[in-house]
């Protein structure tokens, strides 16, 4: 025998407006075994959560909250249930807001019918839902950082100087990320490498702080606290112990390929640091274009010229386990360059915005002198293209965040590198909001920058190499078509490369826009859907450099307050059981679970099926599958499933 | 099958390209269909009546059968393609439709339509080609509705190159990504502000001219009659320059080997006698 | 209000490339695609149902460029049908394909071809065979006159 409460949230006029609650409240109180039902404005208020707790004082012993998603408020509820001394898992929550007032708010009757139904559902579960305990597992206090950017750095330096160790695993063969191709930052000027590489350092002689470049993340299994990570290396055929970074091999090495660093503006040898402030500052050879790797007897002069003997062409790939308590995602982002349109690959003079920084930094392929790809020579005429591919339906739908900043400072490198150019900035809307920004603005007008409001249309390459642009001036009303020899392109920014497979990995959904999703927009920015695994930086949308800086230490922070602090961690007690005598030892289970959290254990010299609970996450596939219903899972057992089916239909 | 829809200006006045597409066709061993009962696609009523444009691109599309349609004009090209996502995509106007051609005895049905660009291209071998087009430098004219619009077609609207790789394949100098290669012939408003389309196609040639272009070829008759038969017109008046202009299946029959009259070269009004020489 | 082709003008933010894309921009200065696609949102239609709206050259460079899929073309046509409607006078050339179209299908008369020899051919003197509309003309012709009226 039950004693069951049911307690209809209005949520305001959300379920209220459609749903008539006091109809719904009657309906509610008849059915068997509940003893009191309620309906108040919102449920999940102080005042909501009293009816609730007096309610358990007096006597219910199983709750029934009929309110907006769980995925909402099922914690707080547990929480009012824990608080009145009631075991937290003996909660029902029914959704009748995301499935039932919002999607069928033009039919109130047949909503608050449906609704009706979900709570005879809600109750007839509630009448077997037995008191269960989270586990507590012990915590690894280590954290994996995975992109070794501003944020990945930011977040490892804050972790470790919190007490944890830190696991930095980054894909290139150097941290730093896209701020490391930067000349300068805006609005303040700041060389970018200048600011940075303190911290690279920092990351490098920290000894919390263990640094793998040159790798990725193969696979990741666990639960918060405990996930175990496997992680590949590279090799990069150089022993980054003997390197002194002096640069003798790639002076002697014969082989030239496109720097990926230098945005294809100039060439690296097949065995070279990618750019001179490396952390580590060590040398990697590309084996799909050095000769040694085609014949080994063709070329080692790299070998031969290294005064330390550090180059190692035998070294092989290497796996690395690791145990984490937290993991965080800081993949950075891409340029998107599908931008034909615009005469990106059409002609050599137009070029993207980070090719640009290339140029204007002195230790890039021209030494920082801004000139036209094309023939090396000074431009006489430049237009920077504010939101080329972003906003746009058939390229990118949202904005780009930092393009419009982005442009600004590229406005300042061409009139302080090219005074005397005529510079033309040609923009959609200019989007300045952050701090100091409205005020770099204001200077490039002071300095002279002409701002056409007008995104342009047509792109014709002339002969020699020069583009025409077209763009309707508004306030002029004249269509001006404008002859530059070089244009800069603020493109639209994807998620990295290298995200795609992080993402499978850690099984994180992506937003509309393609990165990756936060918990709620704007409560939880730095939170997945995964407990444990927290987003910061581009990887969860594009965004400028202190907000990259603060998420790093909002994810790290939030690691160390759920997991790396804690001794023990809870893992929720929705985990699969079995029932040996069912048993028939098929092993189809084994096969199904995605998680590996089943396998096969002796016991008393049998051969039995186990659950590995830390590992499991409660998916249930396994209980499907079993064809002897030897598995269950316990808080969404089949009996409380097929009772609350019942209830719906009877 | 393949079945061929000629369109107005090809069966009213546009002879070469009909003379010189059923040819083409019959020189590559192609076997196309003749439909009864073609009529308009539409394309002019779109503005001033659009169930006039509905009505006749769906009969055509009916007539059609379950065969694949190539369409010799831009306009029919994209009138076609355009009713057929409306009714695809809008229940009121497929009921419509429906009604409207069972007064005529017709069924709706969906071929797929295609574009001379995107047939040729798929039918055409370097082995066909036995007199290489050499001696000018040509550049394509795509026209406006073989590309643009709201639905994605064969090529990329904004640099597109399915064209210019035809023309190599015919053994011709291309001149590929040129200043004003996309832009519109002024076709269309010759019956409404004449000499607004003079300007917009005599811009057409200048700006080919001075990029190198010194001959045209194109796949649709508006833009044909535009630059070829009033090519006298925009030079007079416009000061633009002379250049030899072709069908794309002149061009191909030439390629091909195909002679003069099989190809109604006599209908051109640009000068060609000096490309025809070169050809050989 | 029938709803024609893509058209969408709510969308607009006014970025301009519709306008600076535009071939007949460049040569009537007061024709200005992103102005018209403006005053429609404003639901100022009566200032722009003048002569200008039969200026566009349907080169779709405005629907290709627009970042919003308004597709300013296809709205520039819905304000030629709403012209129509109303009674205001439309390009004569218009109406003369219409009643070509309801006579025999097709919206030109045949017409005999003078060559650059100044020979003068037609269709079945070049050898060409006849066009095939024939028999269904008669049902084209009714229906024509049916949508002209407006019973469908």
């Amino acid at each position: 025998m039950v004693s069951i409460g049911v307690y209809i949230c209005h949520c305001g006029t959300n379920i209220a407006g459609v749903i008539d609650v006091d109809s719904l409240r009657e309906y509610a109180s008849r059915l068997r075994d509940v003893i009191v039902a309620r309906d108040y404005a919102y449920m999940c208020s102080e005042a909501g959560q009293e009816l609730i707790a007096k309610d358990i004082k007096r006597g219910v012993d199983r709750v029934v909250v009929a309110a907006c998603s769980p995925a909402m408020h099922e914690r707080t509820f547990r929480e009012v249930l824990v608080k009145a001394g009631l075991n937290a898992y003996l909660l029902e929550v029914v959704n009748i807001r995301e499935q039932c007032s919002w999607v069928h708010s033009e039919t109130p009757e047949k909503a608050t019918e449906k609704a009706k139904g979900l709570v005879a559902m809600g109750v007839a579960r509630a009448r077997l839902l037995e008191p269960l305990q989270p586990m507590a597992m012990p915590v690894t206090k280590s954290v994996l950082v995975i992109g070794g950017g501003i944020a990945g750095i930011t977040a490892s330096l804050n972790a470790a100087n919190m007490g944890y160790e830190v696991f930095l695993v980054e894909k290139e063969g150097s941290i730093g990320g896209r701020m490391a191709q930067l000349e300068k930052t805006f609005p303040t000027l700041d060389c970018s490498p200048c600011i940075l590489t303190p911290m690279m350092a920092e990351v490098a002689s920290n000894e919390r702080i263990r640094l793998l470049t040159n790798a990725t993340v193969k696979s990741i299994d666990g639960v918060a606290g405990n996930f175990d990570v496997k992680i590949t290396i590279k090799p990069r055929y150089v022993d980054v112990e003997k390197c002194i970074g002096c640069g003798a091999c790639s002076r002697f090495c014969p082989v030239e390929i496109p720097s990926a660093f230098e945005e294809g503006l100039s060439m690296r040898k097949a065995i070279s640091i990618e750019f001179p402030q490396a952390v580590p500052r060590a040398p990697v050879i590309d084996p799909s274009s050095c000769l040694h790797f085609k014949d080994p007897a063709s070329c080692d002069i790299c070998l031969q010229k290294c005064p330390t003997k550090a180059i190692d062409f035998s070294q092989k790939e290497m796996e690395v386990n690791a145990k984490v308590g937290a993991i965080i995602v800081s993949t950075g982002f891409s340029l998107y360059r599908n931008l034909e349109e615009y005469g990106l690959y059409r002609s050599r003079n137009v070029i993207t915005g980070m090719q640009l920084e290339r140029l204007a930094c002195p230790s890039g392929p021209t030494g920082g002198k801004i000139v036209k790809p094309i023939d090396r020579s000074e431009p006489k005429t430049v237009a920077i293209v504010l939101c080329a591919g972003s906003r746009d339906e058939k390229h990118l739908e949202s904005c780009c965040v930092i393009g419009c900043m982005a442009g600004l400072k590229h406005a300042w490198y061409i009139k302080s590198h090219n005074p005397d150019a005529k510079l033309y900035v040609l923009y959609n809307d200019l989007r300045a909001s952050g701090k100091g920004y409205e005020e770099f603005y204001t200077r490039l007008r002071e300095m002279g920058t002409i701002f056409v409001r007008g995104k342009p249309s047509q792109v014709e390459i002339l002969d020699d190499g020069t583009v025409e642009l077209s763009v309707y001036d508004q306030v002029l009303d004249e269509i001006v078509d404008i002859r530059a020899d070089l244009i800069v392109l603020e493109t639209g920014l994807v998620p990295s490369e290298g995200s795609e497979k992080v993402r499978e990995a850690l099984k994180i959904p992506r937003g509309r826009d393609g990165f990756l999703l936060e918990l709620h927009p704007k409560l939880h920015p730095v939170e997945t859907h995964s407990e444990g695994i927290y987003l910061a930086g581009a990887a969860q949308g594009p965004k400028d450099i202190p907000s990259a800086v603060a998420q790093a230490l909002a994810a790290s922070s939030k690691a160390a307050e759920i997991v790396l602090s804690r001794e023990k961690i809870a893992v929720e007690p929705v985990v699969a059981e079995v029932r040996t005598e069912k048993c028939s030892r098929c092993m189809a289970c084994l096969q199904t679970c995605p998680f590996g959290a089943l396998k096969i254990e002796e016991v008393d010299g049998e051969e039995v099926v186990v659950v590995e609970e830390a590992r499991c996450k409660g998916c249930g596939a396994c209980v499907s599958t079993c064809p002897s219903s030897a598995l269950d899972l316990r808080h969404y057992r089949e009996r409380q499933i097929v009772e609350s089916i019942r209830g719906a239909v009877v | 099958m393949l079945s061929i829809y000629w369109g107005c200006y090809a069966s009213t006045k546009q002879y070469s390209l009909e003379v010189s597409t059923r040819n083409v066709l019959k020189a590559l061993g192609v076997v196309a269909k003749e439909v009864d009962g073609w009529s308009c696609c539409g394309n002019p009523f779109k503005g001033i009546n659009p169930k006039l444009w509905l009505y006749l691109a769906s009969r055509n599309l009916s007539l059609s059968g379950e065969n694949d349609i190539l369409t010799v004009c831009n306009g029919c090209y994209l009138s076609l393609r355009e009713a057929q996502h409306l009714v695809n995509s809008r229940k009121d106007a497929a009921e419509w439709v429906e009604r409207v051609l069972e007064l005529e005895g017709l069924e709706y049905r969906k071929p797929k339509v295609l574009h001379p660009i995107e047939y040729f291209k798929s039918v055409l071998s370097s082995e066909d080609v036995v007199k290489p087009l050499k001696g000018l430098r040509l550049g394509a004219h795509y026209g406006c509705h073989s590309l643009r619009g709201s639905l994605p077609s064969f090529d990329s609207p904004t640099n597109p190159s399915m064209f210019e790789d035809i023309m190599e394949l015919l053994g011709a100098e291309v001149v590929r990504d040129y200043a004003g290669r996309l832009d519109c012939c002024g076709a269309t408003l010759m019956a409404i502000n004449p000499e607004v389309g003079f300007a917009i196609a005599s811009s057409k040639l200048k700006k080919a001219g001075e990029a190198g272009v010194q001959g045209i070829v194109t796949p649709c008759p508006y833009c044909f009659e535009m630059l070829d038969s009033r090519q006298e017109t925009l030079v007079q008046l416009e000061g633009a320059p002379n250049m030899p202009i072709l069908l794309l299946q002149q061009a191909i029959g030439l390629a091909i080997g195909l002679g003069s009259k099989d190809l109604g070269l006599n209908f051109n009004m640009s000068p060609i006698d000096n490309l025809l020489k070169r050809i050989g | 209000m029938l709803k024609v082709g893509f058209e969408k003008p709510e969308k607009c933010f006014q970025c301009g490339r519709c306008t600076s894309s535009c071939t007949v921009s460049r040569i009537l200065k007061d024709y200005r695609p992103n102005r018209i696609v403006g005053f429609v949102r404003h639901g100022l239609v009566r200032k722009i149902l003048d002569p200008s709206i039969w200026n566009c050259a349907r080169c779709l460079k405005c629907v290709e460029y627009c970042p919003q899929k308004v597709a300013p073309a296809d709205i520039v046509l819905n304000l030629q049908y709403q012209a129509v409607s109303e009674g205001i006078p439309f390009p004569e050339a218009y109406r003369a394909m219409v009643e070509e179209v309801s006579k025999t299908g097709l919206a030109f008369q045949e017409m005999n071809v003078t060559d650059r020899d100044f020979e003068t051919w037609s269709r079945e003197s070049f050898g060409l065979p006849p066009f095939r509309v024939g028999k269904h003309v008669a049902k084209i012709s009714e229906i024509v006159s049916m949508i002209e009226k407006g019973d469908l």
